[in-house]
C-alpha cells in the first residue's frame, strides 16, 4: 500500500472499503449531532483514516482532534448496514496517534497512574486532599470541564477491595461462587456501588471472591491509544480472573464489563497476540444486572404498596447496552421494585457525553451531548436516574444542579435499597 | 483560490463556521456516490444574508458553489467536482413554524427530513414524502433532488407538497416563490423549477411545504411468488384494480437470499420473488381493500399469503425489506444502487433484462423495487479494487439505461442526475428539451458557478 506506513489488521483496513459512504451513520453519533459537521460524523472519521491510510493526509493536532473526539460509543458500528467495525478501526487508528500526539502533561501523568494500582491509591488519597483543597480555596462554582468541583464526586477515605474481606462466604446454603471484578470507580470513588453488589449477591447466597491484587482493567489506556502501556495490566487481570474458579466474573461498572467481555479480546487479536485465556475469561464475564435478574424471585424485596410510586428513568451506558448487549435486565430488576416507576427517556441509549476524559478535553461537544441527555432526563418527570456505569453517573450528577433535585444511582443501590433487612 | 478571498469568505461567516484545513475538506469531498474532490473551502451559513454575501464573492471571483445537505444522495450531486466553496446548510436546522390550521411547515433547509416527520405527527399529521434516507437527509437535499420514498406510490414526490421556497441566485439576489396557499398560479412555477434542480439554479434557504392529516390506520400484507413474472404480474393487477397501497414493494430471489445469509429472518428462499404491501386510510374501507388486493395474488398464484394481525407483525414483515439494503451492503464492499423506472406494466421486461445483463457480465444483481410506481432498484455488489469485475459494472450501467427507455421508461426515478447519470441525459431528453434546459440554467447562472460539472 502506498501512503502511510501502519501495520492494522487486514480485517480492518477491509472494513473501510466497505463503507460505502452513505451517511446512515450521522442519524446515531453524538458529536455529529450536537456540531452538524460531517468531520465529526462517523463517515467523516472513517473518511479521514482512509485518506490518511493512503498517505494523502498527516497527523496533525485537527487529525488527532477529530478522532479524539469521537465518544467510541458504539452506536455507529451497531447501526451500519454495511457491518463496518467503525470502532475498532478507530481504536486502532488511535494507537498510530499515540505515536504522534499533543496529549497534555496532565492526561500522561492519569495514564502513568491508572498502570500501578499502589500509584493510583496514593494518588487517589492525594487527590481526595487535593479535592478539599479546591473546593476550600476556588469555591464550589468553578469547574472541571463542564462540572462544578462541588459536583463531583468525594473520593473515598480508603479503598474498597482494601476494606472489605477477599473472600466472603454466605450464611446459609451457597449457590454460587463469582468473581467481583470492582473497577477502579467503585474501588476508590463509588464504595457505596460496591456495598450494595455485596450485600444483594449476599442474598443470593453467592460466595463472593474479590482478588485484592487486581488492577484497572485499562480500558482509559488501551481505548486512547495507549495499547502497549495496557498490556502489563490486562494480562495480570488474566492471570487472577483465569486462575480463580468461579461461576462467573461479575462487573458492576460497564466500562470494565465491555472491556473484558469484548474490548481485550479483540485487542488481543488485533496485536496478533493469542487471544485464548482472554476469550474464555471473557464468556464468564456478567454484568451484575444480568446475574441478579435471573434470580430476582429469590431476592427479599420490600413490598411497598402505600404513596404515589416514585418516578425512576433508566439510562443505558454505552458499555453496558452495545458493549455487552444488556438492556433488558436493568430494566425488569427496576420493574421488579415495589415504590417506583420505570419511566422511559427519549433516546435513553443515547451517549451522556462523558466519558474518559472526553469531557474534560471537548467541553463544548460533550456539553451539547449532555444537555440533550439531561433535556429527555427531565422530559420524564423522574426524580431518580438509574445507570450502570460510573462515568455515566459521573457526567449525569456533575451536569444536574443541586436544586434540580435528581439523583443518579447504580440500579443496584435501588435495589439494595428495596431489601428488607431479614433473611428469607 | 486566493487566500483574501478565503479570507473574504471567512468574515462574512465568522471563522469557526469556515474551515480549509485538509483534513476537513476530506470530509466534504464525497457524497454515497463513488466520485471525490476536495473543495477548497467549507462554510456553514446561518442565514439568508449570509449566503447572499457568499454569493456575492463567488460570482465577482467566478469561483464553483456546491450547496450540500447531508450528503447522502447517490449520484455524486453534492461532490465539488470544480473544487471550490461547499455552502453546508446543515447548521440552519430550525423548524420555523407548523400550522396545524392551513396544513403547512416552514423549515430551513438544514432540517432533517424525520426531525420534521416527527414534529408534525405529534400534532396528527404527516409530511408524506419518505425517502429511505429521512432520518439524515436535509429539507433543502430532498427539495433540490425531488425525493421519493415507499410512500410516493399513494401520496407523490417532494414536488408535489412543496408550496414556497426562498432561493439565493447566483448572483447573490434573494428569490421568493410560492407562499403559503395549496393553489397559486401566480406566474411560471418557479417552485417547480427549483426543485430538483440538485443546486444547479440557486441555494434553498427556506423551505413552506404542505402536510396532511395523517391516516387513521394501516395494514401489511406479504405474499410469496414461485415465478418472478407472477409477483410482478401482480404489482399490474393490484394497480389496476383501482386500489392504491401506501407502498408496494417488491424482492427478487437474489435479495431474499441474502437477506437470509445476513440476518436470517426465515424467509422461503425458494421463491423467486416477494412483495410487500401496506394500506392506509379509515378502517372501514380498509377491510374491502384488502379482499380485493387479496384476489389478485391469488389470481397471480401467489404461494404464500400473509396479512398482518397487528402492529407487530406489520413491524416483523417490513423487517426483511428493511434488512434487503443492509444485506446487500454486507455482500461485497462497494454497492451501487440503479434507479431505472418503467411502466409498471413493462415491471416484468426490465426485472428480466436486469437480471440477463448482469448474468452477461457475470456482475452480482439483485433486485428491490418500489414496484407499484415501476421504479426498480437493481443492487450491483462489487469489489471497486478489481479493475476487469469495476469495468463490467460499468458496462452494466450503461446497458441498463438504453433498455430503460426502450420500455417507456427514464433513467432515474428519484436519485438524480448528478455526475453519474449526466452523460445519458441526451439518450433520455432531445436537443430542443435540452436545450430550453441549458437556456434556463444560462439565465439563472451566466457564470456556470452553481455546482458545476453536473448534468446542466
Ligand atoms: C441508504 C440510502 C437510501 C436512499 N433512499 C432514497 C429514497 O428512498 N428516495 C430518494 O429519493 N432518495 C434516496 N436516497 C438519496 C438521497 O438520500 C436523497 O437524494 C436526499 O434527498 C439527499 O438529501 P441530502 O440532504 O443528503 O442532500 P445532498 O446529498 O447533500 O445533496 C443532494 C443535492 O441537493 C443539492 N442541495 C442540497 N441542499 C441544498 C440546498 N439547500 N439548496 C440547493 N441545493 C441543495 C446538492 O447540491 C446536491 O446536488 C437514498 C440515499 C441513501 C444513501
Ligand atoms: S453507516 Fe457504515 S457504510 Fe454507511 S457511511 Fe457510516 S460507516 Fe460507512
Ligand atoms: S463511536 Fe459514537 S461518537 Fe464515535 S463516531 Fe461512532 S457514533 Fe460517533
Amino acid at each position: 500500500m502506498k501512503g502511510n506506513k501502519v501495520v492494522f489488521p487486514e480485517s480492518i483496513t477491509d472494513d473501510l472499503h466497505h463503507c460505502f459512504k452513505c451517511g446512515m451513520c450521522q442519524q446515531v453519533c453524538p458529536t455529529f449531532k450536537v456540531t452538524r459537521q460531517e468531520y465529526y460524523a462517523p463517515r467523516g472519521r472513517v473518511q479521514i483514516v482512509k485518506h490518511y491510510l493512503e498517505g494523502d493526509l498527516e497527523l496533525t493536532p485537527t487529525l488527532e482532534h477529530i478522532l479524539m473526539s469521537c465518544m467510541l460509543c458504539d452506536a455507529c458500528a451497531a447501526l451500519c448496514p454495511s457491518g463496518v467495525r467503525v470502532d475498532r478501526l478507530f481504536r486502532n487508528m488511535r494507537v498510530e496517534l499515540d505515536k504522534y500526539t499533543t496529549k497534555k502533561l496532565g492526561k500522561k501523568l492519569v495514564f502513568a497512574i491508572l498502570r500501578n494500582g499502589e500509584r493510583l491509591r496514593k494518588a487517589s488519597r492525594l487527590a481526595r486532599i487535593g479535592q478539599k483543597f479546591l473546593v476550600d480555596t476556588l469555591g464550589t462554582n468553578s469547574k472541571m470541564g463542564n462540572i462544578p468541583l462541588a459536583r463531583l464526586p468525594r473520593i473515598t477515605s480508603e479503598s474498597f477491595r482494601q476494606k472489605v474481606p477477599e473472600k466472603i462466604t454466605p450464611e446459609g446454603k451457597r449457590s454460587g461462587r463469582v468473581i467481583y471484578f470492582t473497577g477502579c470507580a467503585t474501588d476508590l470513588i463509588y464504595d457505596d456501588v460496591g456495598h450494595a453488589v455485596l450485600r444483594i449477591l449476599g442474598r443470593l447466597g453467592m460466595e463472593i471472591v474479590i482478588p485484592r491484587d487486581q488492577v484497572c482493567c485499562s480500558a482509559p489506556l488501551f481505548l486512547s491509544g495507549a495499547v502497549k502501556a495496557s498490556l502489563p495490566n490486562i494480562f495480570k487481570n488474566l492471570d487472577i480472573l483465569d486462575r480463580v474458579d468461579a461461576d462467573a466474573i461479575v462487573v458492576d461498572c460497564a466500562t470494565c464489563g465491555a472491556a473484558l467481555k469484548k474490548g481485550i479480546p479483540e485487542l488481543l487479536e488485533d496485536l496478533g497476540l493469542d487471544t485464548e485465556r482472554a476469550r474464555r475469561v471473557a464468556k464468564k464475564v456478567k454484568d451484575v444486572s444480568q446475574i441478579v435478574s435471573e434470580r430476582l424471585d429469590e431476592l427479599p424485596i420490600q413490598e411497598n404498596l402505600s404513596g404515589e410510586p416514585l418516578a425512576v428513568t433508566y439510562h443505558d451506558p454505552c458499555h453496558l447496552v452495545r458493549g455487552m448487549g444488556v438492556a433488558a435486565d436493568p430494566r425488569k430488576i427496576l420493574s421488579r421494585i415495589s415504590g417506583i416507576k420505570l419511566v422511559e427517556m427519549e433516546g435513553s441509549s443515547e451517549c451522556c457525553g462523558g466519558g474518559g476524559y472526553y469531557q474534560f478535553d471537548n467541553v463544548d461537544i460533550s456539553a451539547g451531548i449532555t444537555s440533550r441527555k439531561k433535556r429527555n432526563i427531565m422530559a420524564t418527570g423522574a426524580h431518580i436516574v438509574a445507570t450502570g456505569c460510573p462515568g455515566c453517573r459521573l457526567t449525569l450528577r456533575g451536569n444536574i444542579s443541586e436544586d434540580e433535585n435528581i439523583e443518579v444511582l447504580h440500579t443496584m443501590q435501588l435495589l439494595s435499597r428495596s431489601l428488607t433487612n431479614k433473611r428469607t | 483560490m486566493r487566500h483574501e478571498t478565503k479570507k473574504e469568505l471567512e468574515r462574512i461567516v465568522g471563522p469557526d463556521k469556515a474551515t480549509d484545513s485538509p483534513e476537513h475538506l476530506v470530509a466534504y469531498s464525497y457524497d454515497a456516490y463513488t466520485e471525490e474532490r476536495r473543495p477548497d473551502i467549507v462554510l456553514f451559513p446561518a442565514t439568508t444574508e449570509e449566503i447572499s454575501a457568499i454569493m456575492k464573492v463567488a460570482h465577482r471571483e467566478t469561483i464553483p458553489v456546491t450547496p450540500r445537505g447531508a450528503g447522502t444522495n447517490l449520484a455524486g450531486e453534492s461532490v465539488p467536482i470544480r473544487g471550490g466553496i461547499v455552502v453546508c446548510l446543515t447548521k440552519m436546522d430550525k423548524i420555523l413554524s407548523i400550522d396545524a390550521e392551513s396544513l403547512t411547515a416552514t423549515v430551513q433547509p438544514g432540517v432533517i427530513n424525520l426531525d420534521l416527520q416527527r414534529e408534525v405527527e405529534k400534532l396528527g399529521m404527516m409530511y408524506p414524502p419518505d425517502p429511505a434516507s429521512w432520518a439524515v437527509a436535509t429539507m433543502g437535499g430532498t427539495v433540490a433532488t425531488n425525493a421519493g420514498g415507499p410512500r410516493t406510490l399513494k401520496y407523490g414526490v417532494t414536488k408535489d407538497y412543496l408550496l414556497g421556497l426562498i432561493v439565493v441566485l447566483a448572483n447573490g439576489d434573494v428569490l421568493k416563490t410560492g407562499g403559503r396557499t395549496l393553489k397559486n398560479v401566480t406566474g411560471y412555477n418557479l417552485t417547480t423549477l427549483i426543485c430538483g434542480s440538485e443546486g444547479t439554479l440557486g441555494i434553498i434557504t427556506e423551505i413552506i411545504v404542505r402536510l396532511i392529516p395523517k391516516p387513521p390506520a394501516s395494514r401489511t400484507i406479504r405474499a410469496d411468488f414461485m415465478k418472478l413474472e407472477d409477483c410482478s404480474d401482480a404489482v399490474a393487477a393490484i394497480m389496476a384494480s383501482g386500489s392504491v397501497p401506501a407502498s408496494l414493494e417488491l424482492m427478487d430471489r437474489f435479495v431474499v437470499k441474502a437477506v437470509e445469509r445476513s440476518f436470517k429472518l426465515g424467509l422461503p428462499t425458494d421463491v423467486e420473488g416477494i412483495l410487500l404491501i401496506q394500506l392506509d386510510g379509515a378502517e372501514e374501507t380498509l377491510g374491502r381493500e384488502i379482499k380485493q388486493i387479496e384476489k389478485s395474488l391469488i389470481d397471480k398464484n401467489a404461494r404464500n399469503i400473509i396479512i398482518a394481525k397487528d402492529s407487530a407483525e406489520a413491524e416483523r414483515l417490513w423487517l426483511a425489506r428493511r434488512a434487503a439494503g443492509p444485506a446487500m451492503m454486507r455482500m461485497r464492499p462497494n454497492i451501487i444502487t440503479e434507479d431505472v423506472t418503467v411502466p409498471v406494466s413493462k415491471l416484468t421486461a426490465m426485472i428480466r433484462k436486469v437480471t440477463e445483463i448482469g448474468e452477461r457480465h457475470r456482475i452480482q444483481v439483485g433486485i428491490l423495487a418500489h414496484a407499484g410506481d415501476g421504479n426498480l432498484h437493481p443492487c450491483i455488489v462489487f469489489d471497486k479494487r478489481d479493475d476487469d469485475e469495476y469495468k463490467r459494472v460499468q458496462a452494466v450501467c450503461e446497458e441498463l439505461i438504453p433498455e430503460a427507455l426502450a420500455l417507456g421508461g427514464t433513467l432515474s426515478g428519484e436519485h438524480g442526475i448528478g455526475i453519474a447519470k449526466a452523460p445519458f441525459l441526451k439518450f433520455e431528453m432531445d436537443t430542443v428539451a435540452l436545450s430550453v434546459m441549458q437556456g434556463i440554467k444560462n439565465y439563472f447562472d451566466p457564470k456556470g458557478i452553481l455546482n458545476p460539472g453536473k448534468f446542466v
